[in-house]
This record gives structure tokens, C-alpha cells and sequence, in this order.
């Protein structure tokens, strides 16, 4: 009986360390080998997730769930933070999903960085970044919670600026971190209320404690958090930018890992939220209004890697709509889903992307069907899997969401954002594969297309796989929490896939109208304002920074530093002295008759005082 | 206590009579070792209270954090100092490292008084050392102008502190720490008693320093040569927070409503020199409106004067005092090599130091206060407890937060990153003592985390 949670706790113990030994390595100050990234980072990695797999079989075969809690960590005042782990059904389906992916492209990224000088470098940060999250997943306390999550902001510092020489990617890792700490004041306002209020940042305590408070206040700053580090409306514009990093960066932090992290949060502390409809409300109107947003600028960006990172952007605002319907369980099952299937469209156009000479624009493209059968199958596929084609890894997570938004008794508004936003899924998947794959090449000829190599190919094959039944294998294995409506009509039963293949239907006939030019001047105030991202970032990146930079300057600096407390202070003494000094001074030059009158006016004053 | 004392003191001696070739390696072996003795004081034999010493010196858990981060600096300084000094003559070599030796004899005392005279005294005293490493060493003419302001601002502060202790002394015949808490309270809401409260404060306010008096510091910090950069942001600033938790306990009926307009104007402060920060062309008037910023939060902790507000304000005293050492150690490297303090000269060094930007990226993390440095836990704790106060507080720090980490790592970025700029031709390699400087100070920081109940203070 007590086996089974000392192999479960024991084997992710040491699947920890197992991960952990080849960041210690690097301490060494003997220089790295240059095999160290394979040999040691990937294999560790693919050791891992092995390791892992065995917990999670416990679990799926007992339902067992575990809390690690070691070494009292810090102690004040009956306030204790614990070392303390949690390996429950979210961590233990996660952390395999995690490490499957991150092997992938790990083993991807050795053949994309392959000129990379500081490959070995590279690979260090990506395995720290994944220790971050798991961290983060595996927490069992706010502390430690924040620790991961901090600690994936930083990393995603380094990672997405890997190319420093390059402004763009300095300036596209500096605005990642500044939206995340506006979401980190968010994630300190709820462990602060929560430290005043219920003295434990232990999550069960939490859970136990929060139903004897409003905890609305607290759910607020979550909110924010997980809008910061997952992109929601309002904070979103960081993803895209983010893409300046390598791409096998993306496929990791902005695909499957740090991003869904926002959402992990609100996952994990879903009991504390699921009695609160003011929470609930705000987490279902920002993610509708977030997958749509992030859906209409998917639509016409010409940059691959963009429409990918939108096209996450808008995966995890249906994401935060599901947890708006109190249905945080699906909300899982779909970071798990769009794990694969998002790392897979991420390697793809890596492939192409490298192919095609560091050409990232879709316009550029073509006819990579033919050059390049493979990577263009398995981008098809993934565009398929995204897109909720039934019987594909998006599919079992997507319809589930939608069916639950429909027959729930919420927002309709919502509701309509949402399959506006699905619909519009289908459209630019279509158009990415429509652009990439189909018709003749539009690049130059000596291209230097080869997928040709397994280190390309097996990553995104395991992870097409992946696309392909990761989805049943995780529906089929996990119970609901909550009880699913299983009869509904057949209209509401099937909406997620008629707006998609309206969406579809659509696309079609819109690529058909790209030859046709039917209006002279054609209308284009739509397109702009998709193309140019809603305007969002040209008011917000300028007006955000000016306020903050002129209180700086003119009023921080200028008026009050240099000029109010310089001259009320030091200069206002020194100001007030000189006149009484220089007086006094001039009085003295020797002149007889100034003392002699000085000493008789001193002299009658005091006579004065005295007779009177 | 003597243990540390007597050896300091005849470090002096060493100092004059060790031949000139050994100078550096015998007073730096020396202090270290000093350093390394001085970590006893963290073992701390009662639970809580106080660890006798004799009559006059003791320690508790507060202060000796403080003191074993004044032994703690000693080497570090004359690490940083052994090469802008390399040039001038033996004598003056020599006096350097006199003066930072007494500077640490003078703050042994003050931590370790336990009557507030002796602290009062050895608090003044330690502005003569300071003044004459700022104004001798220093490398512009603007060194005097600063050196006028950091005796003036800090005197003028503390002249009505002495005044008030010598009222307390004559009221209740003592000013022992030991005894003080067992006095009865004698406040009343009178405006003497009001008046009396301030002059109390002031002048731990202005060594803090609380925003509005803080122009003598950026001063301070750009004219002084390294080792005075690094006490006065490491040590002399806490010494205005310590002494602060010292005093707070007489003031005790008074404090709850007249601390207020004082935490808001240290919050506010929090912002305002943050984004001064963001607009700073000049690295160490950065490094130190920023050490201005994280000070605010450390009075408004105090202030509050719940046992939360006081250990996050001292473990973000240490930390921030390992943390702007090491940032002006690292500007200090810069400028030994452009001989500029301004940053856009200095840029994309990553290429040509690339340890020393693994040392820029940890120093600046631990000023955005990453978790889990102590930097954080000690904001983290601040922030909760002035949270309890009042709910708009956090609008002040949260945005406090998100502009530290933007300073920090815009910082960062523009000196490392990028590409190298073309004048930056014949730049030296980093040196072993430099890297060596930084992980001093950068380990301590580290090895806190395992253990931060070290500088945790009475709480424990």
C-alpha cells in the first residue's frame, strides 16, 4: 500500500535530478565538450521523460496523488514555507507532455543551431527553462510557485534575446518581461492578500481557507497574472514580438510551455475560483475577446512565425474561456493537446524556414509540398490538428470546449466571439498551408532545401504522432470532473465543426478572389487594422513608455530632483547666508568711522535696554 | 565583540608597518580572516535577545547581520581599490587603507553600542572617514561639492537627534537599548512630544536616505572613488534603517499616525527615482537612484512596524547592500577601462567580457529581485505587510516593482548586449581579483537563500 507513492514521489524525485545534473556539469570551468548538448541535455531530457512515464502509469492505473513537503524553509511568526511538491493529476500528466515535447525539439535545435557557436549554451538555457517549469507545475506552495514563475520570465529573457546582437531581439525580450511583471503585480497582490488574510501560502490550505472569504480581490491579481504571462488582451502583444528568438525557442516557451503557464495558474487554483462568478465572468469575456482579437491578426500577417505565435495567442484565450466556464479540466486536456501540435507547426517552419535561406515570409514561399514532402505533410497535419479536425489531438479538446460553451447558460457575447474566433482558425491555417505548400515556388533557386536529416525529422515525427492520438489517449484516460451534458442537439452538438468548415468555405473563396481584382481601389480599412495588430502596440508601445519617460525626465528629474529640493534645500541655506555674510564682511574694511558709529549705536541701544 | 575590535585596531598598525610589496596581500589575508571570524556572531547561542559582550557592546539577531556585512565588505573594498590606487605613492596607499580600516572600527561600534549616545557618536564618526575618501579620492572637482552635501545633509539631520537623546537621557537617566524597552512610554500627543518623534527620525530618514533628502546621495555615489561607493551603499545607509528599528520602540504611541505622510513619501519615492533610473545616462548616479529606490521600500517596511515590515527590511538591507556593492564593483570595471561612468560609451561588452556579463545579468536579477533571492524575500515580505496596512499600497510598490525590473535590465541590456560600439578598441580583459570581487559578493547572496533565517532578525 505505501509502495505506491514512495515509487511515484521517488521517481519524479529523480527525474529531477536526473535533469538537474547537466546544469550542475556546467559549473565545472573545464570547457564543455561539444557533443555536450546531445549527449548530455538531450539524453538527460529523453531520460526524464521515460522516468516519468512511470508515475503518471500509477496514476492512471490508481489514481494516485502525492504532496512531497520537505525541509521547513523559512519560519516566521507561525508563517511557514516548506520545500513542498505536488504531484497530482495536473503535474502528472503535464510533466511527460512537457519533456516529450521539449525532447523533440531539443534534438530539433541541434540541427538548427548547428552554427551556433554557443550551442552548448543555448541548450543549458532551454533545460533551465524547462526546470522552471516544472518547478512551477510540480509547486505546491506560492512561494515556490513563484520561483517557477519567475523563473521561466527570465529565462525567456536570455532565450528570446539569443541573437543580442540584434536590436529587435534585445527589444522584443525586454517588452516579454516588462508585460510579465505587470502580470507579476497581479500574482504579488494575490500571495500578499492571501499571506494577511489566510497566513499559509500552502495551496490545500488555501483551498480549505478560501471558503470562508470573499476572495475576489485575490482572483483579480491572478487574473492578471496569468493575462500577463499567457498573453491575454491587454498584455498580449509580447508573444508575437517574442518570435525574434530562434525557433525552436518559440516551439518551446511560446508554444506549449511558458505561455500556458498563465493558465496552469488559474488551473491549479481553479477550486478557490470556481464559486466566484465575478472571476468567472472576467476570465470568459477576456479570453473570447482575446481569442478573437489574437484570431483577426493571425489573419494577415505575412510572417509564418507569426501566424503561429497568434494562432497560440488565440488557442489560449479559448483556453481562459473554458476557465470561464468552470471547466478547468478541459482547459488542461487543451494545453496538453496544443502542446504537440503547436511545438509540431513550430518545428515545421523552422524546417522551411532554414530551407528557404532564413526566409520567414509566407509571400516568399511555395510549392513546398513537392520540395519538401515531409515537413509540409506534418505541417498540414498540425494546421488539421489545430484547426479541431475530428479525430485529431485538437479535436477531442477543442469540441469538448465548445460544446461545454454551448450548453452552458453564460455570456452569449462570448459565446459568439468565440466561434467567430474558431472559424477564423480555419482560415489562416488554410492560409499558411494554402501559401507554403501549395502553387509554384516564389523563392529564389538555390535554396538550400533539405529535410533530409533525422535530427529534422524524427522530432517532428514524434511529435505528429503526438498530434495525431495524444488526444484519445488523454480523453481516454482521464475522468471528467465534471459530469459532461451528453445529449444536446445535433445543431449545438456539431457548431465547432460547422463554423469551421464555414471558415474553411470561406478561406477558399477568398483565396480564389486574391487573383481577381473586382474593384479598382480595394477596401482595406479591415486589413489594416488586422495587418497593423488593432493599432494595440503603436498607442500602447508609445503613449505607456512617453508618460513614464517624461516623469522622468521633466518632472522626476528636472523639476523636483534638480530644481525643487536643490533649491529649497542646499541652495536655499546657501542663498539665505550669503547677504547676512557679505553684509557683515563689508561692514569691516577699516574704516575708523563706521566702528565708531557701530560702537555708538551699540552703545545707546544698550543704555536703552538697560535705563528702560 | 573584542575579538574583532582589538584585531581591526591593530590592523591599522599592520598597515603602516608591513612592507610596501606585501601591502595589499597581508591587510587583504588579514581582513578576511577577520571576515571569516566576525561569521561566528551569526551563531547565535539564546534563541532570541541579546548576546553580551560587556557592558557597552552586544549583539542580537539584528545587528549582526549588519556586522558581519561590515566585516564581510573590508576585503571586498580593498579588492576593488587595489587597482585605481596602483598609481599613487606608498603613503597614500597606505592611508586608504587606513581609512576604510578605521571606517570599519566605527561601524563595529555603532552596530554593536548598545547605549544610543555611543551609537549617535560612532554614526557621526563614521562621516569623517567617508568625507575624506569621497573628497580626496574622488575624480572630478564636483567631488567637493558632493562631499559638502553628504556631511551637511546628514549633519544638519542628526544635530536634532543628538538633542533628542539628551532630552530622553535626562527624562529617564538611561539610553541603554537593554533597558529601553522596559521604560514606560512618555509620549503624549503634545506638539513637543510631535517635534521630539521628528527629530528622532530625521536624521535615520535622511541616511536612509527617504525621498526628498536623498540629493546628497547620487552625489556621493558618483564622485566617490569604488570603496566608497560600495560602504556607503552596502553599509552606511543601513545604518539609518538600524538605527530606525532601534529607536522605534520609545516612540511607540506617537509612530502610528505620523509615520504615514513619511511611508507614502518613501513610496512615492519608490517611483519617482525609478524612473529617474530609466532616464539616467550616468551608470553609477543609475546604480544609485536605484539603491534611493529600494531604500524607500526599506523605510516604508520599517515604518509600517509590524515584525513582517521589520524582517523584510532587513534582509532587503543585506541583500540590497551585496547587491548595489556589486553593481557599482561592475561599473567600477567599466569605467577602469573607458574611464567614463556614462553608458552609452560602454556598450555590447558581452562580446568582449563575457564572464563579466554572466556577473552583470546575476547583480542586475538580484536587483529586479528575482525569486528566490533574499532581494525578494525581503520585498515580498515589505510589500505584504503594507499591504495589510492599506490596499492602495500596492499600486505604489507593484509599479515600484515593474519599474525596477525595467532599469534593471534596461541596464543591462544597453551594457551587454547589442553590438560593439567602434571606439571600444584595446579594452583589458577581465581580471581574476575582478571576477573574483563579484562572486564574493555575488555568493553570500546566493547562499542566503538556503538560509535566510540568518539575517532574518528577532523574528525567528
Amino acid at each position: 500500500m505505501l509502495l505506491t507513492p514512495l515509487i511515484m514521489s521517488s521517481s519524479l524525485i529523480i527525474m529531477l535530478i536526473v535533469l538537474l545534473l547537466p546544469i550542475l556539469s556546467t559549473l565545472s570551468p573545464s570547457p564543455l565538450k561539444a557533443q555536450w548538448a546531445l549527449v548530455g541535455v538531450k539524453t538527460a531530457v529523453k531520460l526524464a521523460f521515460l522516468i516519468s512515464l512511470l508515475p503518471l502509469f500509477l496514476f492512471l492505473d490508481q489514481g494516485a496523488e502525492t504532496v512531497v513537503s520537505t525541509w521547513n524553509w523559512m519560519n516566521t511568526l507561525a508563517f511557514n514555507i516548506t520545500i513542498s511538491f505536488k504531484f497530482d493529476l495536473y503535474s502528472c500528466v503535464f510533466i511527460p507532455v512537457a519533456l516529450y515535447v521539449t525532447w523533440s525539439i531539443l534534438e530539433f535545435a541541434s540541427w538548427y543551431m548547428h552554427s551556433d557557436p554557443n550551442m552548448n549554451r543555448f541548450f543549458k538555457y532551454l533545460l533551465i527553462f524547462l526546470m522552471a517549469m516544472i518547478i512551477l507545475v510540480t509547486a505546491n506552495n506560492l512561494f515556490q510557485l513563484f520561483i517557477g514563475w519567475e523563473g521561466v520570465g527570465i529565462l525567456s529573457f536570455l532565450l528570446i534575446g539569443w541573437w543580442y546582437g540584434r536590436a529587435d531581439a534585445n527589444t522584443a525580450a525586454l517588452q516579454a518581461v516588462v508585460y510579465n511583471r505587470v502580470g507579476d503585480i497581479g500574482l504579488i497582490l494575490a500571495m500578499a492578500w492571501i499571506a494577511t488574510k489566510m497566513h499559509s501560502w500552502e495551496l490545500n490550505q488555501i483551498f480549505i481557507l478560501s471558503k470562508d472569504f470573499d476572495v475576489t480581490l485575490p482572483l483579480i491579481g491572478l487574473i492578471l497574472a496569468a493575462t500577463g504571462k499567457s498573453a491575454q488582451f491587454g498584455l498580449h502583444p509580447w508573444l508575437p514580438s517574442a518570435m525574434e528568438g530562434p525557433t525552436p525557442v518559440s516551439a518551446l516557451l511560446h508554444s506549449s510551455t511558458m505561455v500556458v503557464a498563465g493558465i496552469f495558474l488559474l488551473i491549479r487554483l481553479s477550486p478557490m475560483m470556481e464559486n466566484n462568478s465575478t472571476a468567472l465572468t472576467i476570465c470568459l469575456c477576456l479570453g473570447a475577446l482575446t481569442t478573437l482579437f489574437t484570431a483577426t491578426c493571425a489573419l494577415t500577417q505575412n510572417d509564418i512565425k507569426k501566424i503561429v505565435a497568434f494562432s497560440t495567442s488565440s488557442q489560449l484565450g479559448l483556453m481562459m474561456v473554458t476557465i470561464g466556464l468552470n471547466q478547468p479540466q478541459l482547459a488542461f486536456l487543451h494545453i496538453c493537446t496544443h502542446a504537440f501540435f503547436k511545438a509540431m507547426l513550430f518545428l515545421c517552419s523552422g524546417s522551411i524556414i532554414h530551407s528557404l535561406n532564413d526566409e520567414q515570409d509566407i509571400r516568399k514561399m511555395g510549392g513546398m509540398h513537392h520540395l519538401a514532402p515531409f515537413t509540409s505533410s506534418c505541417l498540414t497535419i498540425g494546421s488539421l490538428a489545430l484547426t479541431g479536425t475530428p479525430f485529431l489531438a485538437g479535436f477531442f479538446s477543442k469540441d469538448a470546449i465548445i460544446e461545454a460553451l454551448n450548453s452552458s447558460y453564460l455570456n452569449a457575447w462570448a459565446l459568439i466571439l468565440t466561434l467567430i474566433a474558431t472559424s477564423f482558425t480555419a482560415i489562416y491555417s488554410l492560409r499558411v498551408i494554402y501559401f507554403v505548400t501549395m502553387h509554384h515556388p516564389r523563392f529564389n533557386a538555390f535554396s538550400p532545401i533539405n529535410e533530409n536529416n533525422t535530427a529534422v525529422i524524427n522530432p517532428i515525427k514524434r511529435l505528429a504522432w503526438g498530434s495525431l492520438i495524444a488526444g484519445l489517449l488523454i480523453t481516454s484516460n482521464l475522468l471528467p470532473l465534471n459530469t459532461p451534458i451528453m445529449t444536446m442537439h445535433p445543431l449545438l452538438k456539431l457548431a465547432a465543426l460547422l463554423v469551421t468548415v464555414l471558415g474553411l468555405m470561406m478561406a477558399l473563396e477568398l483565396a480564389s478572389l486574391t487573383s481577381k481584382q473586382f474593384k479598382v481601389y480595394p477596401q482595406q480599412t479591415l486589413h489594416h487594422f488586422s495587418n497593423m495588430l488593432g493599432f494595440y502596440p503603436h498607442i500602447i508601445h508609445r503613449f505607456m513608455p512617453k508618460v513614464n519617460l517624461v516623469l522622468g525626465q521633466a518632472i522626476a528629474t528636472q523639476t523636483v530632483d534638480q530644481t525643487w529640493l536643490e533649491k529649497t534645500g542646499p541652495k536655499a541655506v546657501c542663498s539665505l547666508n550669503i547677504p547676512m555674510a557679505s553684509t557683515v564682511s563689508n561692514i569691516q574694511r577699516g574704516s575708523v568711522k563706521v566702528y565708531l558709529s557701530l560702537f555708538f549705536f551699540t552703545t545707546i541701544l544698550a543704555l536703552v535696554i538697560l535705563l528702560t | 565583540m573584542l575579538k574583532i575590535l582589538i584585531p581591526s585596531m591593530f590592523m591599522l598598525l599592520t598597515t603602516w608597518t608591513s612592507p610596501f610589496k606585501q601591502l595589499w596581500s597581508t591587510t587583504l589575508m588579514y581582513s578576511f580572516l577577520m571576515a571569516t571570524l566576525s561569521l561566528t556572531w551569526l551563531a547565535m547561542p539564546a534563541d532570541t535577545g541579546w548576546f553580551y559582550i560587556n557592558n557597552y557592546m552586544a549583539y542580537d539577531p539584528l545587528s549582526s547581520p549588519l556586522l558581519v556585512l561590515t566585516c564581510w565588505l573590508l576585503p571586498l573594498m580593498i579588492i576593488a581599490s587595489q587597482n585605481h590606487l596602483a598609481v599613487e605613492p606608498e603613503n597614500r596607499q597606505r592611508t586608504y587603507i587606513s581609512l576604510l580600516i578605521s571606517l570599519q572600527i566605527f561601524l563595529i561600534l555603532a552596530f554593536s553600542a548598545t547605549e544610543m549616545i555611543m551609537f549617535y557618536v560612532m554614526f557621526e564618526a563614521t562621516l569623517i572617514p567617508t568625507l575624506i575618501i569621497i573628497t580626496r579620492w574622488g575624480n572630478q572637482m564636483e567631488r567637493l561639492n558632493a562631499g559638502t552635501y553628504f556631511l551637511f545633509y546628514t549633519l544638519a539631520g542628526s544635530l536634532p537627534l543628538l538633542v533628542a537623546l539628551l532630552m530622553y537621557h535626562n527624562s529617564m537617566g538611561s539610553l541603554s537599548y537593554l533597558s529601553l524597552t522596559n521604560l514606560p512610554l512618555t509620549c503624549s500627543d503634545s506638539y513637543a512630544d510631535k517635534l521630539w518623534w521628528m527629530a528622532c527620525l530625521l536624521a535615520f530618514l535622511v541616511k536612509m536616505p527617504l525621498y526628498g533628502v536623498h540629493l546628497w546621495l547620487p552625489k556621493a555615489h558618483v564622485e566617490a572613488p569604488i570603496a566608497g561607493s560600495m560602504v556607503l551603499a552596502a553599509v552606511l545607509l543601513k545604518l539609518g534603517g538600524y538605527g530606525m528599528m532601534r529607536i522605534m520602540i520609545v516612540l511607540d504611541p506617537l509612530t502610528k499616525e505620523l509615520s504615514y505622510p513619511f511611508i507614502i513619501l518613501a513610496l512615492w519615492g519608490v517611483i519617482m527615482t525609478g524612473s529617474i533610473c530609466l532616464r539616467q545616462t550616468d551608470l553609477k548616479s543609475l546604480i544609485a537612484y536605484s539603491s534611493v529606490s529600494h531604500m524607500g521600500l526599506v523605510a516604508a517596511g520599517i515604518l509600517i512596524q509590524t515584525p513582517w515590515g521589520f524582517t523584510g527590511a532587513l534582509i532587503l538591507m543585506i541583500a540590497h547592500g551585496l547587491t548595489s556593492s556589486a553593481l557599482f564593483c561592475l561599473a567600477n570595471t567599466n569605467y577602469e577601462r573607458t574611464h567614463s561612468r556614462t553608458i552609452v560609451l560602454a556598450r555590447g561588452l558581452q562580446v568582449v567580457l563575457p564572464l563579466m556579463a554572466t556577473w552583470w545579468f546575476l547583480a542586475s536579477l538580484a536587483n529586479l529581485a528575482l525569486p528566490p533571492l533574499p532581494n525578494l524575500m525581503g520585498e515580498i515580505m515589505i510589500i505584504t505587510s503594507l499591504f495589510n496596512w492599506s490596499f492602495y499600497t500596492l499600486i505604489l510598490t507593484g509599479l515600484g516593482t515593474l519599474i525596477t525590473a525595467s532599469y534593471s535590465l534596461y541596464m543591462f541590456l544597453l551594457t551587454q548586449r547589442g553590438p560593439i560600439p567602434h571606439h571600444l578598441i584595446l579594452l583589458e580583459p577581465s581580471h581574476t581579483r575582478e571576477h573574483l570581487l563579484l562572486a564574493l559578493h555575488l555568493l553570500p547572496l546566493l547562499l542566503l537563500i538556503a538560509k535566510p533565517e540568518l539575517v532574518w532578525g528577532w523574528a525567528a
